[in-house]
């Protein structure tokens, strides 16, 4: 079965699920580490840390067709958008962050 | 062409809106009170019954799933902490208000989500840079009211704007200059003020595309121009049904993005954590 890393809201964490990223506080330091089974006690103390969200594996259901679909359609937009930007400008840096920024989930 | 109306004018038209609920101008100056009370900031909520029906409401929704509910704010400060509560409550306050200003002149989905959208970068933005992160997110909804404003209270006026801008490809602060003398920054800013919001706010409303020199040297002010330009750059705010070929991202400030000491790539973590930000915001205010 594929998997995909996807966030979601605390509450819809179901029993048995593990974190898929480190998940740190806003000051940086480490509350999660990767592989650790979120349970109830440990989701209650991320709760009282104002964490409202965490990185879980879940099935990937799109085929590799609809995901170069999606990439393309992603990659067209992002030409849209960017269309008036100059080479070797801010923005154009931006464009790439984003681009390489969507490929990388899209893999 | 010329101005139909003065600014002063214009500006005395758009205090006719409906006002922001005064609680939220007061909940607003809490954020800076060390003396804040949990019995406070309840009493200020149950002073407007719309806003105490509003934040119940959202405490109470299966996002938070709070174990045997919550029927009071003050049990909601103590359950979800001050900062939680008065974000909500500002939200909540800042799109009724926007709602109560609804009009079909404008498409105003649209509207609402870009608001929110800046709300996220700039709350997620200031954490980064140690700025206030409720004041961010609170001048990143209203960033742009000034448009809403022109809408409900001069319609014709708002209709001369969009004609211009679509007939020569410009910006609509560039569109607005010319047909009013003034532009929605402006605007937005004036009415902020006369709220009594904080001048951080209204500071960072009027300079929000000024990509050159702002009038204002402040932090708040670039956030809220970096945030505008992010929102755009992530498509955020915009889904596939209101996608639009002439959507593009807006110029951004160098000036801004060097007073802040930031790069893009330093933000690319953010990426993710912002449009969930925004997918929450706007599935809990129902947008």
């Amino acid at each position: 079965m594929k998997m995909r890393i996807k966030s979601i809201p605390i509450a819809q964490v179901e029993h048995g699920m593990k974190a898929a990223r480190v998940l740190r506080n806003p000051s940086g330091q480490i509350l999660i580490q990767e592989g650790v089974e979120l349970t109830e006690s440990l989701l209650h103390s991320l709760e009282r840390r104002n964490i409202t969200r965490v990185y879980v594996q879940v099935e990937e259901l799109r085929s590799d067709e609809e995901l170069a679909a999606e990439r393309a359609s992603m990659e067209a937009r992002l030409k849209v958008l960017f269309r008036n930007v100059a080479h070797g400008s801010t923005l154009e840096l931006l464009y790439q962050t984003i681009l390489e920024h969507r490929l990388r989930k899209l893999t | 062409m010329n101005s139909v109306h003065s600014v002063e004018e214009i500006l005395k038209s758009v205090e006719a809106l409906p006002s922001m609920p005064r609680a939220v101008a007061e909940i607003m100056r809490t954020i800076d009170d060390e003396n804040t009370t949990p019995e406070m900031l309840a009493r200020i909520i149950e002073s407007d019954i719309g806003l105490l029906a509003g934040v119940l409401k959202l405490v109470n929704s299966s996002y938070y799933a709070v174990s045997g509910g919550v029927s009071s704010p003050h049990q909601a400060v103590i359950i979800l902490g001050f900062n939680t509560i008065r974000n909500l409550a500002c939200s909540e306050g800042i799109s009724s208000f926007f709602r109560k200003n609804k009009s079909s002149d404008f498409n105003f989905d649209r509207f609402i989500r870009h608001s929110i959208a800046v709300a996220c970068c700039a709350k997620l933005l200031a954490r980064e840079l140690k700025l206030n992160t409720e004041i961010a997110f609170v001048a990143g909804l209203l960033h742009d009211v000034g448009q809403l404003a022109v809408v409900a209270t001069l319609p014709d006026m708002y209709r001369t704007v969009q004609e211009y801008k679509k007939l020569h490809g410009c910006h609509i602060s560039e569109a607005e200059q010319v047909v009013m003398g003034t532009d929605h920054a402006q605007i937005g800013a004036h009415l902020v003020k006369r709220w009594n919001f904080p001048i951080e706010i209204s500071d960072a409303i009027r300079c929000h595309h000024q990509i050159f020199d702002p009038d204002k040297d402040s932090r708040m002010v670039d956030l809220i121009h970096v945030s505008e330009v992010l929102s755009h750059a992530l498509d955020l705010g915009v889904p596939s049904q209101l996608q639009e070929d002439a959507d593009q991202v807006p110029p951004l400030s160098d000036g801004a993005m060097h007073r802040l000491k930031l790069s893009f790539q330093q933000l690319e973590p953010l990426f993710d954590e912002i449009e969930d930000e925004y997918s929450d915001v706007t599935q809990l205010l129902g947008v």
